[in-house]
């Protein structure tokens, strides 16, 4: 079943000539507790892609349909508490909120919502993540791989049914970029998430159940799946 | 949708936000400050000279009660004063008139009064209290003057009191004495005890004194209500509720000018709070404006998060208030100290010296703090929409804010400097906008203040208190409204009249002489008087005289005559005869003017002997540098040639006394003649010599008031314009960062860049010029022309002078600022600033 898809996608930039087509009638589905690799190039439009699977930004035509709901038919309100319920985003620059700390930055989703917080849920995602002793700490002063996994634990914080990353691993070094890697994996494995990530790490990418390429706005032909097996 | 959990989590948004930026919050802060102090001083003056000029009135009406009910029995007192709606009261029994022989000219009114009545009407006691024993009297200081006796209780006063035909003599003892003010009505008192009018009044019919016009035996009743609003509705329901028909009086100091029955004479101050607000507004949102720019992709990050715009919209608001919390205190308190040192200095304006009174009515803090919230919450709701807006995408590429994409054209003159800088500047309207709309209403302002101070004009004003070169005055309130002037009413007659037109240097002297007439209203007067009075509709005219003002005037006056005619012509041969008279309108109430008579009646002064036809009808305020600057209620002035008033007058009429000499002097001879006058004068302390130099600066003292009051407000405001102006191009240039190394590394050279920046300054001030010399003038124009012609000494003429002088001004500050975001930015070098993230 599959619980993300994308209907003839389009997103134009400028007006002609100067006619810049970031996607270009993509479709495309996810299937539940599915890992999705998008690679390409830069500039092919995967970031694009990504935003539009999140709701982040609103396309020229085509449709997003996660879970059953037309995400582009929401208003900005309806979006906005779609998306904090049902996606969690990690990007590349960690984007934390710098005037809160590491617990409060987890929060700040469910907190926002209103949501009554699961300690137990929260404690694992923590533990798992290795930031018990951290969460009292500014995003200033942790590491980037820290900073990324802040971002990983407030992703999860909500429970949501997709995971969407940008790159997690794109400012960090291999070695870190390997621990946090298998950390999402293993967490969104645990619950049963959807992961789209985009990459341009081959090695990465490998890990992933299906790999998307991405070419000049369009899904390039032969789209291959990964070396992982299916879960579950 | 915002359950108290959520909320928590924007409350620390909005508070952490707050902390990262201590420099924008103080800036917000400083605005609001400024805005609250400003308007909550306006707030205070207007509550403040409101007050000074109820007190003003009350003092002349009497007391500060609200109303009273006249000529009643003692059950009607007792009845009306009983009714719920009455919070106090004080009740006065009329008890009849001095009629020693000094009072006959300045009637003194006998009453007895209980304790509430004392303190509501302005009878402060220098020492003593009322009287208790039957031989006890208490007066005011002037009657002890005109009876010579000395100011000590205990004194023995020989009164005769007329309590309505019969006369009791007999010696009183002084058990109080009370200053006499000139302002107060109450100086014609006399207060005696209730053992008094016990025994002597008891046998009067109060319904026949009240049908004979003397209303001996009389109570009238003085009462407060909860409030001063509409207090003659409340008197007629009172009335209604006992079912009693008696006559009542509304203190008019209540209703003539205070702001709730006016509300036209707060349009100004309102104005000029709508101005404060809307300078406030531009800088607060300003502020606000560029703290959501520059923290675009915060609120994009938060939003991508889960904020939604709702939440958003509140993290902005929540610090708004908070920061209005904060400077709230200050501004109030603040403002509250500037307002009421800026009252005695307003007071100054009015031409009598008012006494000043402060207000400190929680209303002034009230709306001063809703006016500034409203100011504060205004500002932020844009900035907060906006923040709102952003697209979640921004978290992750931020490239600024742009007013939507702009088609781009090809250059034919390629990068030409100046034309790129008209772009840049271009390129956020709204901003350029807001930022000379600032700077132009302080032009606009300052333009307004100083058109009304150029279109003052010396020689009207002058000429209302001077007709000559100088002027011997007896003291004004030496003629006194119901009592006897104390000192020397003939000084200038007898002393120095024969002596001015001989010195040396004088060319001309012109006299004013005055005396008081008390006329029997005649027909004519009756007319007009039961007509408009309906509030004292039994009170008997005819056997009450009115006070009227009789000038005697030489014929250096006659030229001012002509301007104030309203009926008639005037003819200097004809009025010369002595058988013409020229009549003013009365006043009836503050705005209401009434003439009794046309050109042609006849009108009888008995105190003259000699009926006089009406010549003409002149305005009330006609010859005013010769008249005093007083009219009795209802009475008018008339003029006579001086020599009517001058010549043997009946026998028992009073002389008439010199109330001024104006002369006409040599300009050479000037400063010795006033020398000499000086010197002549010195010795009495009822006459004053005043130069027309002396009223020159007289009026340069009033011209001060208006500049340092006008000129702080257009400073306050071209500061708030300033601040704006920096903020925008400071801001500007520190967006741009990026893109100047950018272009710097394409091969611009540092002085081409510097050049953009002092092009894009100069359009700036030349935007700011163009707004100004056309709709700003406009704007000052009009609002100049309406303020001048409401202001008496005024001739409107435009000034252009502050429009001419802003321009090098304008680019003066836009050079400065532009060459100091300049070096702001050469501090770093290309590479780091090209590296620098947006």
């Amino acid at each position: 079943m599959s619980i993300l898809q994308m209907e003839h996608l389009k997103k134009y930039y400028g007006k002609a000539p100067q006619l810049v087509k970031a996607l270009d009638d993509v479709s495309l589905s996810v299937g539940k507790g599915e890992f999705v690799a998008i690679v390409g190039t830069s500039g092919s439009g995967k970031s694009t892609l990504l935003h539009m699977l999140g709701g982040l930004d609103r396309p020229t035509g085509g449709k997003v349909i996660v879970d059953g709901n037309d995400i582009f038919a929401m208003s900005d309100e309806q979006l906005t508490i779609f998306r904090r319920r049902s996606v969690g985003f990690i990007f590349q620059s960690y984007n934390l909120v710098p005037i809160l700390n590491v617990l409060e930055n987890i929060l700040l989703p469910l907190e926002l919502d209103g949501a009554r917080i699961d300690q137990q849920y929260l404690d694992e995602v923590i533990l798992a993540l290795g930031l018990q002793e951290k969460i009292y700490s500014l995003p200033s002063n942790l590491s980037g791989g820290q900073q990324q996994r802040v971002a990983i634990a407030r992703a999860l914080a909500t429970k949501p049914s997709i995971i969407l990353a940008d790159e997690p691993t794109g400012n960090l070094d291999s070695r870190t970029s390997q621990e946090v890697l298998i950390l999402l994996k293993q967490l969104s494995a645990k619950f049963q998430q959807t992961l789209v990530m985009i990459t341009h790490n081959e090695s990465i990418a490998q890990a992933a159940d299906r790999i998307i390429r991405i070419e000049d706005g369009r899904i390039a032909a032969g789209a291959g799946t990964g070396n992982g097996a299916a879960r579950q | 949708m915002m359950t108290p959990n959520n909320r928590k989590v924007i409350t620390r948004l909005s508070l952490r936000s707050l902390r990262a930026a201590p420099m924008r919050n103080l800036a917000v802060i400083c605005a609001t400050v400024l805005t609250t102090l400003l308007i909550t001083s306006i707030f205070t003056m207007v509550m403040s000279i409101n007050k000074s000029m109820e007190l003003a009135q009350m003092k002349t009406a009497g007391g500060d009660f609200h109303g009273s009910f006249k000529y009643l029995t003692r059950e009607q007192v007792e009845t009306l004063k009983a009714h719920p709606s009455i919070r106090e009261s004080a009740i006065s029994l009329q008890t009849g008139r001095l009629s020693n022989a000094v009072f006959t000219q300045s009637p003194v009114e006998v009453l007895q009064i209980d304790e509430s009545y004392a303190r509501h009407g302005f009878v402060n006691f220098v020492e003593g209290g009322l009287p208790a024993r039957e031989e006890e009297v208490v007066l005011s200081t002037w009657v002890l003057d005109k009876l010579e006796i000395p100011h000590k209780l205990g004194e023995r006063v020989p009164l005769k009191i007329d309590i309505g035909g019969q006369v009791i003599t007999g010696d009183f003892i002084l058990s109080g004495y009370y200053e006499a003010d000139k302002n107060l009505a109450m100086a014609g008192l006399a207060f005696v005890s209730k053992a008094f009018t016990d025994k002597n009044l008891a046998g009067l019919d109060p319904v026949l004194s009240k049908d004979s016009g003397s209303y001996v035996n009389t109570y009238v009743l003085s009462v407060m209500f909860s409030s001063s609003v509409n207090i003659e509705n409340k008197i007629r329901k009172v009335l209604a509720d006992t079912g009693l028909d008696v006559d009542y009086g509304v203190n008019w100091a209540y209703t003539a000018t205070t702001l709730a029955d006016n509300p036209l004479s707060v349009l100004p101050y309102l104005a000029v709070v709508v101005v404060i607000m809307f300078s406030g507004y531009l800088l607060i949102y300003n502020i606000f404006y560029i703290s959501v720019v520059r923290d675009v992709k915060f609120y994009g990050l938060l939003k991508a998060i889960g904020t939604t715009p709702r939440q958003l919209r509140r993290v902005i608001t929540a610090q708004a208030k908070l920061l209005y919390l904060a400077a709230l205190p200050v501004g109030l308190g603040s403002g509250y100290a500037v307002g009421r040192l800026l009252v005695p200095m307003l007071n100054s304006f009015s031409g009598e010296t008012m006494e000043s009174a402060y207000s400190a009515s929680p209303w002034i803090f009230v709306f001063a703090a809703l006016f500034s919230y409203l100011t504060v919450r205004i500002a932020a709701s844009k900035p907060g929409r906006m923040a709102a807006r952003i697209a979640p995408v921004e978290a992750v590429k931020y490239a600024g804010i742009n007013a939507g994409a702009r088609k781009l054209k090809r250059s034919k003159r390629g990068a030409r400097l100046y034309s790129m800088a008209f772009t840049n500047i271009l390129r956020q309207p709204k901003k350029l906008v807001l930022m000379i709309t600032s700077l132009a209403l302080s032009v606009v302002l300052f333009g307004i203040i100083f058109t009304l101070i150029s279109s003052l004009d010396v020689n009207k004003y002058l000429n209302s208190y001077i007709a000559g070169d100088l002027v011997i005055r007896n003291k004004p309130n030496l003629v006194h409204v119901e009592g006897e002037r104390p000192g020397d009413a003939y000084q200038l007659s007898e002393k120095f009249l024969p002596v001015l037109g001989s010195l040396d240097g004088v060319e001309r002297v012109d006299n004013v002489f005055y005396k008081t007439e008390l006329y029997p209203p005649d027909e004519a007067m009756l007319a007009a008087l039961k007509k408009d009075d309906k509030s004292r509709t039994s009170w008997k005219w005819e056997s009450n005289p009115i006070l009227l003002n009789l000038y005697g005037i030489d014929a250096g006056w006659y030229d001012h005559v002509p301007q104030d005619i309203i009926e008639g012509t005037f003819d200097r041969t004809k009025f010369d005869t002595g058988n013409y008279v020229l009549v003013s309108e009365a006043i009836f109430s503050p705005e209401d003017y009434q003439t009794y008579y046309h050109p042609g009646d006849k009108i009888t002064y008995k105190g003259l002997g000699k009926s006089y036809e009406v010549m003409a009808v002149v305005k009330s305020g006609a010859l005013e540098a010769a008249v005093m600057q007083m009219s009795f209620a209802f009475g008018y002035n008339a003029f006579l040639p001086a020599a009517e008033l001058t010549k043997a007058l009946p026998a028992g009429s009073e002389p008439a006394m010199a109330l001024s000499s104006t002369l006409q002097v040599n300009p050479d001879k000037l400063e010795s003649v006033e020398q000499v006058l000086k010197s002549l004068t010195a010795a009495a302390d009822e006459l004053t010599v005043k130069s027309r130099e002396d009223y020159r600066q007289e009026l340069g003292r009033f011209i001060r008031v208006i500049q340092t009051l006008g000129y702080g407000l257009s400073f306050v405001i071209a500061l708030i314009g300033i601040l704006n102006y920096v903020n925008t191009v400071v801001t500007g240039v520190i967006n741009r960062k990026h893109e100047f190394a950018l272009l710097e590394s394409v091969g611009m050279t540092r002085k081409q860049l510097k050049r953009v920046l002092v092009y894009e300054g100069l359009y700036n001030a030349l935007c700011v010029t163009a707004v100004i010399s056309t709709a700003g003038a406009l704007l000052t124009y009009t609002v100049a022309r309406s303020v001048a012609a409401n202001i008496v000494f005024t001739n409107f003429r435009m000034n252009w002078l502050p429009f001419i002088l802003t321009v090098p001004i304008l680019l003066v500050i836009a050079y400065a600022v532009t060459v100091s975001s300049y070096r702001m930015l050469a501090k770093n070098t290309l590479v780091e600033r090209l590296r620098q993230p947006e």
